[in-house]
């Protein structure tokens, strides 16, 4: 038996002694679900930084409800070399366990209450080219689609309905467009949140509840699979800002072009 | 997507129909036994066929059906005899709180065996639940046989 060397250590060892056998199996389940967390985290931490993990000397004990030191520089190295980790799950680790890898939204989000306020204009002139946003323009409200004319002098009248548009057409020719017109189907998928990355597609959890929001266990299989997806995403979001600052540049006049690109007539599919 | 979810995870097949079970139970015959007995009581005791491409849970063979099963049914005393016989079993998920509670007054927070404990505890929750499962079924089973009127002896 190791000798505790910190009284922490002493005092968390010898609370095994005062704890009550569980009465009953759920009771047993939960607190191995809670003792799994600690220990997958430790596992992981191994498994992708045994560098750091060698070298580290925080401490391994749980704080209150919240991760020991040792875990939070897990999450820190995961921020660090893999994907991103929101503000408020960091602090939120100080307090209470992380019972999934966080996921936030890193797409654009313009349906969550107050988004299309906070949204540039480069991103919600687009709004009704995306099918989501041409469905909220015209069958929310007739006000919507007043305020959109209002905002950029454009009748929704003059674009042509998104499902009218054969995806593989329009992809065909944004791609003959060149940069940055090639990245206009990206743009757009990313504005319906249908990019198939979940970084990108990830709905609010303040609007639409925990329920709806992604949970992915504590496992190697989970972060490297979230790692890899962070870097397509990464490399989507960089596609989507050379995109959005060329449209930035000259609004009106890049937009016409990206709707002369998208009236063009399509042959009938019938 | 789907190797992902699947990684740690073994294909075991049980009469043609495939499930993926957690390697730490795949490997292990008793463990495995018991996860299926969950499914149905009498694969507590199949047969684990093992080969390098595939796991195969094959059932034993019962009376079911056979001619002899109605002049074999189990009395009242022979059922009672059998539960008192019967070991008695702590639930998975209990036994391994106390073994835990061992582990960390021993040792305290130990991250080297951090591995085997996931493995461990996942294994125990895991065995919990099907064992809940069986419980259940089973009593699902008691409820829904015809009762028989029996005389408890010394009346």
């Amino acid at each position: 038996m190791d000798i505790p060397t910190t009284s922490e250590t002493a005092i968390y060892r010898l609370q095994n002694y005062l704890q009550r056998l569980p009465l009953s199996r759920f009771q047993a389940v939960e607190i191995l679900e809670a003792k799994l967390n600690i220990y997958q985290l430790l596992h992981l931490y191994q498994v992708f930084f045994s560098k750091q993990f060698a070298a580290s000397r925080a401490s391994t004990l749980p704080i209150g409800q919240g991760h020991s030191a040792r875990e939070r520089e897990l999450l820190d190295l995961l921020y660090e070399h893999c994907f991103p980790l929101s503000e408020w799950a960091m602090e939120w680790a100080y307090e209470q366990r992380l019972e999934h890898i966080p996921i936030e939204d890193k797409g654009i989000d313009w349906q969550c209450e107050d988004g299309i306020e906070g949204l540039l204009d480069e991103w919600k002139i687009l709004i009704p080219l995306s099918s989501e946003g041409y469905y909220w323009l015209t069958s929310i409200d007739r006000d919507l689609a007043e305020w959109y004319e209002l905002e950029f002098g454009i009748s929704i009248q003059t674009i042509q309905p998104p499902e009218q548009v054969p995806q593989d057409l329009l992809r065909k020719r944004c791609l003959q467009a060149g940069t940055p017109l090639k990245f206009l189907p990206l743009v757009l998928r990313v504005l319906d949140k249908n990019t198939g990355n979940v970084w990108l597609d990830e709905q609010c959890s303040c609007c639409y509840g925990w329920d709806y929001s992604s949970k992915y266990p504590w496992t190697e299989a989970s972060i490297r699979f979230l790692t890899k997806q962070w870097h397509r995403a990464h490399k989507a979001i960089d596609c989507c800002n050379e995109f959005t600052n060329w449209l930035g540049q000259d609004l009106q006049a890049h937009f016409n072009i990206v709707l002369e690109l998208w009236n063009q007539p399509y042959p009938s599919t019938n | 997507m789907s190797n992902d979810i699947h990684e740690d995870k073994l294909l075991v097949l049980l009469e043609g129909q495939q499930h993926w079970v957690r390697k730490s139970i795949a490997q292990n015959d008793d463990l495995l036994r018991m996860l299926f007995s969950g499914l149905s009581p009498e694969l507590a005791a199949a047969e684990i066929q093992r080969s390098p491409s595939q796991i195969k849970i094959v059932p034993k063979k019962g009376t079911k059906g056979t001619i002899h099963s109605a002049y074999n049914l189990p009395t009242t005393a022979s059922v009672l005899a059998a539960l008192d016989a019967a070991p008695s079993q702590v639930d998975p998920a209990i036994l391994m709180c106390v073994k835990l509670r061992k582990i960390e007054l021993l040792q305290g927070i130990n991250p080297c065996n951090a591995q085997a404990i996931v493995e461990q505890i996942e294994t125990a929750i895991d065995c919990s639940k099907h064992w809940s499962n069986s419980v259940k079924q089973s009593l699902k089973k008691f409820d829904q046989s015809p009762s028989v009127s029996t005389i408890p002896v010394g009346f």
